[in-house]
């Protein structure tokens, strides 16, 4: 059974906010509109903003809708097992900051493949570092758009598919949308506005929860153990993990690759190349970890207030996956106001993120599979800006196409497998690129692909896929590997590769156009 | 620290379920103590690579100083 937060006769006032949520927002992206008469415009907007204000955006960008819905709501539903999948986001600005910030901010480029280049043979790992920064750009995509489907829905009162379906088409129209006018100055105006109004909303709703429990944690805590049924076991691991089929291995290899993908997310790498200095980049980092760790705590509150105050059984009727529990806590505590309040926040939410990952794909089609393969480095300028907005559309139109087909997948499934190709695909070669002086082209090339392809095969035989009730495909079973996500096993694999590339006979020099790092 | 929290909480959960204070157990009191090292790792990092470049920049602008009253 799948209730909805909100009754259809209530949703016409809700339908209007929502209505102008979006023009604001799109008024915004017009206001904002590129010089489209460069690329280096278009692609990373004048590079003139200072550190706090790039952080923000960057914070904008990577903070999805699962840190202020789905997050509280596995902690709402599975306790201390839910906390990690929170923290992972969080703490893995430390790897971001001291490892990829400022050195990648030198090394320069507007691409994962631009970065590259400037070391390795061009047309290889401009083409191997383009089909990583797609692939995982659109499998974070489709997550995203099916999440804002559902959450739509929800939030309008319309049940069915036809209607999710409607609204993710909508919602990718809308991402093309923006991208398309305001190329990279929209897109940081979005996730700046989107930023602050998440941590703002985040914040009271999480004052609001200590209120009812006069200001006391403590309280709540106990509130949120004796709800659950379990009593203090709630506030404990319990050894399964919140998500895993698999148990705890599982859970250990989703938070490893939440932990090393953000640091590979070509969507997050751009955000270090708009600003003008090292100190900047430093800046960025520093601003979006603060963030970050207001936002993790904020999430920790609502999903134990959540817990207290709507209760575990309450959530569940309404969304088995916990997905609506803050909803439901922001109804509870203001009335269907808060409830439409936060829907908004969260669908800007999600808007910004989208936008920022449509522009790095696209950004990397038109720069290294156009540009630096296709033309071999001699494309004019005015027809690779055609080809990144033909790719706007193309991109935009092939992730809402896909969420379509795919909402029978678990979004924690997409977002995973997504996170795990960052990590075992693009952050090996980055890391070696950046540190490694013997690093070759062979070697780039060996850990992209090589992380690449075993992520997408190992998920493909996983029970994600196959072989359970609430796989892909519920009535086939070809699972022969035990993890929903492969990052334990790819993560290792994609360094090895990298490092076997380089050293094997053969390699050579791999065509290396300078034998130093980026430092 | 993470990664080896995350492992404990699978392996050896009884371990973090010791309670501290009240309804407070170490996994509780370990998850607010990596927000902090976390937020302490950013802040102290993005102090002291700041001075170091500052004091790399110093260095070039002194050696360069001195190189021209040679000249």
């Amino acid at each position: 059974m799948n209730q909805t937060v909100v009754n259809v006769q209530n949703s016409y006032p809700v339908l209007i906010i929502f209505a102008v949520c979006v023009a604001c927002t799109m008024f915004l992206a017009l206001w904002a509109a590129a010089d489209k008469g460069t690329t280096a415009d278009f692609y990373l907007g004048d590079r003139r903003l200072s550190g706090a204000r790039n952080g923000i955006a960057l914070f904008g960008a990577y903070m999805s809708a699962a840190t202020l819905l789905g997050n509280p709501g596995l902690i709402a539903l599975s306790g201390y097992d839910g906390i990690p999948y929170m923290l992972a986001p969080v703490v893995c600005w430390a790897v971001i900051l001291l490892l990829v910030a400022e050195p990648f901010h030198r090394a320069g480029g507007f691409t994962f493949g631009a970065f590259l280049a400037r070391r390795f043979r061009a047309r290889p790992v401009h083409r191997a570092a383009g089909t990583a920064v797609v692939v995982v750009s659109l499998l974070y995509l489709i997550a995203q758009l099916d999440g804002a489907g559902a959450l739509a829905a929800s939030v309008l009162g319309l049940t069915g598919p036809g209607a999710q379906r409607a609204l993710v088409a909508v919602l990718g129209l809308l991402m093309v949308l923006y991208v398309m006018v305001g190329g990279m100055r929209a897109a940081t105006l979005v996730q700046s506005v989107k930023a602050v109004l998440l941590v703002g909303a985040g914040i009271a709703l999480a004052l609001g929860v200590l209120s009812r429990y006069h200001g006391d944690p403590l309280a709540m805590l106990s509130s949120a153990a004796s709800s659950s049924g379990l009593g203090v076991r709630f506030l404990a691991p319990s050894g399964r993990g919140a998500l895993g089929t698999a148990g705890g291995l599982d859970s250990l290899s989703t938070q490893l690759a939440f932990l090393l993908g953000a640091a590979g997310l070509p969507h997050v790498l751009t955000r270090f190349s708009t600003v003008a200095d090292a100190r900047a980049a430093r800046g960025t980092a520093r601003w979006a970890t603060v963030l970050a760790c207001v936002l993790g705590l904020v999430a920790v509150v609502l999903g134990f207030g959540a817990a207290g105050i709507v209760g575990p059984s309450s959530i569940t009727a309404d969304n088995p996956s916990g997905n609506t529990a803050v909803l439901l806590l922001a109804r509870d505590l203001g009335g269907p106001l808060l409830l439409t309040v936060i829907a908004c926040v969260a669908f800007v939410t999600i808007l910004a993120v989208v936008a920022g990952l449509t522009l790095t794909a696209a950004t990397a089609v038109a720069h290294d599979m156009y540009a630096a393969v296709l033309k071999r480095g001699g494309a004019q300028e005015r027809t690779e800006l055609f080809v990144a907005q033909a790719a706007i559309v193309l991109i935009g139109v092939a992730a809402t196409t896909l969420s379509l087909f795919a909402q029978n997948l678990r979004i924690s499934v997409l977002v995973g497998l997504a996170f795990a190709i960052a990590a075992s695909s693009i952050l090996p070669a980055l890391l070696y690129g950046l540190y490694w002086k013997r690093f070759t082209t062979r070697g780039a090339i060996w850990s992209i692909y090589g992380g690449l392809l075993t992520c997408l095969s190992l998920t493909a035989l996983s029970p994600a896929v196959s072989g359970s009730p609430t796989a892909l495909l519920p009535h086939a079973d070809f699972a022969v590997f035990p993890l929903e996500n492969p990052a334990l096993v790819t993560v290792p694999l994609g360094f090895l590769l990298g490092v076997l590339g380089s050293l094997l006979p053969g390699a050579g020099r791999g065509g290396v156009r300078q034998n130093r790092p980026f430092q | 620290m993470y990664l080896c929290v995350a492992a404990v909480s699978v392996w050896a959960g009884g371990l973090l379920a010791v309670r501290v204070l009240g309804p407070v157990n170490v996994g509780l009191v370990l998850v607010l103590l990596q927000f902090a090292v976390t937020v302490g790792v950013a802040w102290r990092y993005g102090g002291s690579a700041g001075r170091r470049e500052q004091a790399v920049r110093a260095g070039t602008s002194v050696s360069s100083r001195q190189w021209e009253g040679r000249r």
